[in-house]
């Protein structure tokens, strides 16, 4: 009964700092990552088109889009083919990058700063940031991070409003899949939509 | 009547026992009648269209910030006597107190509640209706519904918004002329609709432009209101229902094809 009690101590001791060294490395991944996001989108140099291409490009890095884009129409992306999964993809992605740009040059410039995170797994964490706006207020997002074979990404990000957790991707999810049941799983009818969203997307950009 | 109230409290009752189950993931929404609660969805959109959009953008542009902002403080503050009710039934003593002192400065030093004397001297405000009250009970909120011309509900608040109109004093005042008693009442309801418009239009702007605006509203009325039952705070353990990435993970090239998943 001892020796097994010093194994589930010595066990647990080992575990304490790998959970809070995969902490403090995902919030650095974020912190960083976030805040080049968000100076990417400030520089008085660029014009749109680079302004754009430099954010998709950071954002492409940050983000596992191809998972995202996947995980929002869920059993479709087995039933589409692969030329429609392509483009489905592509039209995902420009439509993904469109969004978080528009959203997140409310905070341009500003800088993230860690409130914590906590770890579902060893590779699943989701880290607490704050960021300040122009305008004074304050937005609490939250980034969910996976760790494969020791290279970051995120996966998803939600924001507090008002004590309301709001995970993007699932909402997505949740409209993406509606439509589709609602259109026999039809790949146009989603292209479509997102294109028509993207583009309302784009005409509003600064 | 009689008889109404006791059959929607059991089948209050009976949806909140079938929903336990169903609601098994917190992000999941109880809609057994989504093909009528659609129905009425595209009806209160062709209305706001065709008129109460139209009114709320013409009252808009005929009226300066400050004068919309007294009407919509004024309005408020008439409900402060149901939000004060609900607080003590709720048991939220603090809430009662700023509620309650909210009421006495807005309506006298705010001139009858048009102006928000008490949110700047740093009395906070507080929004809670029977609905909630309800819900810090522990009924579960039971099917969604969407009620004519009123919007997103479910079984649970429209239960409550039958009790919060019984709570309001204002509902009990009698003039001697009888006409009046329905003409404010009346005139409360077409001025409280245009002005709540007018503040939620960005808000229906953005749910328009959706993929799927009804399924959008479902989910984050639901997910509004369980946040409102909890006064604001994240629930306990917020990521115990995140979903699995693992399958929608693969090793191909970007924008190639998906493996198959068994």
């Amino acid at each position: 009964m001892r020796l097994r009690n010093t194994i589930i101590s010595a066990a647990a001791a080992l575990m304490l700092p790998a959970a809070a060294f995969a902490d403090a490395d995902t919030e650095s991944f974020v912190k960083e990552n976030a805040n080049e996001v968000l100076d990417s989108l400030n520089n008085p140099d660029l014009n749109k088109q680079e302004r754009t291409e430099l954010f998709s490009g950071y954002m492409e890095e940050f983000a596992n889009l191809n998972a995202v884009s996947r995980f929002v129409i869920g059993k479709y992306a087995n039933r589409f083919s692969e030329e429609e999964l392509s483009r489905y993809q592509k039209a995902f992605k420009t439509y993904a990058l469109a969004v978080y740009e528009n959203e997140l040059d409310a905070y341009r410039g500003e800088e993230v700063t860690i409130e914590g995170s906590t770890d579902r797994t060893a590779n699943d964490s989701i880290v607490d940031t704050k960021i300040a706006r122009a305008d004074g207020r304050e937005m609490n997002v939250r980034w969910r991070v996976l760790n494969r074979n020791g290279e970051y990404q995120v996966v998803d990000v939600a924001l507090d409003i008002e004590g309301n957790l709001i995970w993007l991707a699932i909402e997505q999810r949740a409209q993406f899949l509606s439509l589709l049941d609602r259109t026999n799983g039809s790949a146009d009818a989603l292209i479509n939509k997102i294109d028509s969203m993207t583009q309302k997307l784009v005409s509003e950009r600064r | 009547m009689r008889l109404a109230v006791p059959a929607l409290i059991a089948a209050l009752t009976l949806s909140a026992c079938a929903t336990t189950e169903t609601q098994a993931n917190s992000s999941e929404v109880y809609d057994p009648w989504e093909g009528w609660n659609r129905g009425v969805y595209q009806f209160n959109e062709t209305v706001d269209k065709a008129a109460i959009g139209p009114v709320a953008d013409a009252y808009r542009v005929a009226t300066p910030g400050f004068f919309r902002e007294g009407v919509h403080n004024f309005l408020t503050n008439l409900r402060q006597p149901v939000v004060f009710a609900n607080t003590i039934l709720q048991g939220n003593a603090n809430a009662s107190g700023e509620t309650f002192g909210r009421f006495l400065i807005n309506s006298t030093a705010g001139v009858a509640g048009v102006f928000d004397v008490a949110s700047t001297l740093g009395v906070a405000e507080h929004d809670e209706d029977f609905g909630q009250t309800l819900g810090v009970w522990g009924v579960d909120e039971g099917p969604f519904l969407i009620l004519p011309l009123m919007g997103p509900s479910n079984l649970r608040d429209t239960f409550g918004l039958g009790v919060d109109n019984a709570f309001d004093p204002l509902n009990y005042i009698e003039y001697e002329d009888p006409d009046l008693d329905d003409q404010i009442g009346v005139g409360r309801a077409i001025i409280g609709a245009i002005s709540t418009r007018a503040r939620l239009d960005e808000q229906i702007e953005t749910l328009r432009s959706q993929p799927e605006p009804y399924i959008a509203l479902r989910r984050t009325y639901t997910s509004q209101r369980r946040a409102a039952v909890r006064n604001g705070e994240i629930e306990d353990d917020p990521y115990k229902d995140l979903p699995d990435f693992d399958d929608y993970e693969d090793s191909v090239e970007e924008s190639g094809p998906a493996q198959k998943q068994e």
